[in-house]
């Protein structure tokens, strides 16, 4: 990875307070390199949009951040503690250095406005351009980054199609440059063509821009094709993170590899897919232990009694995993293919 | 195929007048138009679409859930006239819809097994009601065929005590009441959690073994190379491609299933190739003349735009609606690819 523009530190985030509070990201600290691709992979009720909320700072009430830090490094200037910032130091900050795109996005433009004043009321808003003509010129350029002309600035959101609402969401995102674009499900709602349409533009954005994305989404196929990294969240912790080649090709927590054998590709062999038993779990009765015990071939008594924690794995820093199968320092039973590949490691 | 179909589009069409939206007022929308497909009896047919090509509309076409424009639908040889509620809950004793929502589809206030006892009781044959309980028996043998085990705790359990797969499989145990013999599954999967689906798709895998007809309607066409037998592609209203699952996958015919399957994530590639024709689908009211692929088609040619092309056998059960598979000489400018084509279709045959 390369240096760091955002550092993700021990993050606890709960919904409610008290017993009945419900812990949605129990613990999370990731990195996000200048210029990179990160997917962040997860199904509904893993943490996953939770943790992107609280680290743009837009919890929905209810939701509040009960430890952690996110700091945020610009390219010039000391590194910021994006938790502690209130007021007008927030509103400063927030869109210029991290900007978010959201699934639902698309159904956020007003539909009484056009594009072009939904553009320039951001540009405005955060004093950019000195007048009318350079906002003008300064939106209709921010269509062309994600592919569209200039005329269509005087469509409303109805004469859009959902592609292009989500296009022109992702050039609102853009306006004022940010190091990180969060992009949470950008495409899900979209067809597939759209899809690949709207990725093409995010991976020229990237290349032309030089910023850092977060690609948040449940589909795994789609993030090996386009991260440089991925993570892997379940029940609100991280429980793997590495390169994206190395983590398709050999993944090393059950839930990964049982992710990966669930969903047949263009290519996959009849018979080559295994379905994961039960459902994801409900974050208000977690069960004890790992909390992908109950659903995992693997298990023995120290993973109901032990929660894993996130560690590296022997000679690739980069690659962690949150499973007692790989911390030699656990005595459990595993499956000689394991205790191979762990002596190997070592 | 040489049985008969045990159902049938014949050039079924279906238009909609549209409604009062801003410039829609009197227009038409041309949501199926000179639908023909066969289905077998005991198979899985797939109708692969995009939002807006018309594969849900013709899954309620077969459900009669709507009345054809024109054209007609043939059940087991049988032109299909629906036009009372009677003939209607006749027809539904063989044909059933599930449909994409597991939680819009079930009533909130009623166990789960008040929803199955419904069909139950209104298609009541005398052994499922004589088995015990006024039917009780027959819907727990229901949910417990559907994986929801055991039946009887899940008979009092309210949907939102279920996960979206087991609301699912709740859906379809409804539809199996009436013991169908066609199950048309519109998008049965898509709004599940990953690791849930592959489940459902396992369970109708397992009945369609058990010899019940599947039309599985997906806009996934990796899942539907898995699950299907058959794959027709539609793109604006019309099917564009039919042929073996495999065959459509590994040797697609019609230059739109060719961007589908671009499209399409595939966790073995990196950073693909950049797609080749661009844009979006047509509006159902606008279509263009011609080939409605046409204005993305990178082969388009004059008579793509005049023309629309009928449908050409490209190998054995595989058939394409494309210009560049007419065997009489084409325009010169699509000789090439035409050529290309070609090669890409005449090394396979009959069903894998």
């Amino acid at each position: 990875m390369s240096e760091a523009v955002l550092d993700i530190e021990e993050l606890v985030v709960e919904f409610g307070s008290g017993p009945t509070a419900v812990r949605a990201v129990d613990g999370v600290s990731l990195s996000i390199g200048r210029g990179e691709i990160f997917g962040l992979a997860g199904e509904s009720g893993s943490g996953k949009s939770t943790l992107m909320y609280a680290i743009t700072r837009l919890l929905p009430p209810a939701g509040h951040v009960v430890s952690g830090r996110v700091v945020y490094r610009p390219r010039t200037g000391e590194p910021v503690d994006f938790l502690g910032l209130e007021g007008r130091a927030l509103q400063e900050l927030r869109w210029a250095s991290m900007a978010i795109v959201t699934q639902a996005a698309m159904n956020a433009l007003n539909p009484v406005l056009d594009v072009e004043a939904q553009l320039t009321d951001v540009l405005r808003a955060h004093g950019v351009g000195e007048n009318r003509n350079a906002r003008h010129e300064r939106a209709a350029e921010l269509l062309s980054i994600v592919g569209i002309t200039a005329d269509r600035l005087r469509s409303y959101p109805h004469q859009l199609s959902g592609g292009m609402r989500q296009r022109v969401m992702i050039a609102m995102s853009l306006a004022l440059s940010p190091d990180v674009l969060i992009l949470d499900e950008p495409t899900t709602a979209l067809d597939v063509v759209t899809q690949r349409q709207i990725l093409e533009e995010i991976l020229e954005i990237r290349e032309r821009l030089d910023l850092s994305i977060v690609f948040v989404t449940h589909d795994l196929a789609l993030l090996f094709e386009i991260a440089d990294r991925v993570a892997v969240m379940y029940a609100g912790e991280l429980i793997e993170v590495g390169d994206a080649v190395g983590l398709r090709d050999a993944p090393l927590h059950p839930y990964s590899l049982a992710l990966r054998a669930s969903f047949p590709t263009l290519t996959t062999a009849p018979d080559a897919l295994s379905r994961l038993p039960g459902a994801p779990p409900d974050l208000r009765a977690l069960p004890g232990g790992c909390p992908f015990h109950p659903r995992c071939d693997f298990r023995d008594v120290v993973c109901e009694a032990r929660r894993p924690r996130l560690i590296a794995m022997g000679d690739d820093p980069e690659h962690e995993v949150a499973c007692h199968l790989h911390d030699t320092s656990v005595m459990m039973t595993r499956p000689a293919s394991v205790v191979a590949a762990n002596e190997a490691r070592r | 195929m040489t049985a008969t179909p045990i159902l049938e589009a014949r050039a079924l069409t279906k238009h909609f007048r549209a409604g009062r939206g801003v410039g829609a007022s009197g227009s038409v929308v041309r949501a199926v138009s000179h639908v023909t497909l066969a289905v077998a009896p005991g198979s899985v047919t797939a109708i692969v679409g995009e939002s807006g090509s018309g594969k849900s509309t013709l899954a309620r076409l077969f459900a009669q859930l709507h009345a054809p424009t024109s054209g007609e639908v043939l059940f087991r040889g049988a032109a299909v006239h629906v036009r009372s509620a009677r003939s209607l809950r006749r027809y539904a004793k063989s044909v059933q819809l599930i449909l994409q929502d597991p939680y819009g589809s079930l009533n909130p206030y009623r166990p789960i097994g008040h929803t199955v006892l419904r069909p139950v009781r209104v298609h009541a044959t005398s052994d499922a009601l004589k088995a015990g309980g006024g039917g009780r028996a027959e819907v727990v043998r229901l949910l417990e065929r559907v994986g929801l085990t055991p039946g009887g705790d899940f008979y009092s359990k309210y949907p939102h005590e279920l996960s979206g797969g087991q609301r699912q499989r709740v859906s379809i145990a409804r539809a199996l009441a009436v013991n169908p013999q066609v199950l048309i599954a519109d998008e049965p999967i898509s709004m599940l959690d990953v690791s849930l689906r592959l489940g459902v798709l396992d369970l109708l895998r397992d009945l369609n073994k058990a010899g019940l007809t599947i039309i599985y309607v997906t806009h996934d066409l990796p899942s539907a190379r898995w699950f299907a037998q058959t794959i027709a592609v539609m793109y604006a209203g019309r099917i564009v491609e039919e042929g073996p699952a495999e065959a459509v996958v590994n040797h697609p015919a019609h230059p739109y299933t060719k961007l589908l399957l671009a499209a399409t994530p595939d966790p073995t590639r990196r950073r693909p190739e950049k797609l080749q024709a661009r844009g979006e689908p047509p509006s159902l009211i606008h279509l263009p003349d011609g080939c409605a692929f046409h204005p993305r088609c990178p082969y388009a040619d004059e008579r793509c735009r005049r023309l629309a092309p009928p449908s050409f056998a490209v190998a054995h059960a595989h058939s394409a609606s494309c210009w560049l598979h007419d065997a009489r000489p084409p325009a010169q400018e699509t000789l090439a690819s035409a050529t290309q084509l070609d090669n890409h279709t005449t090394d396979q045959e009959g069903t894998p």
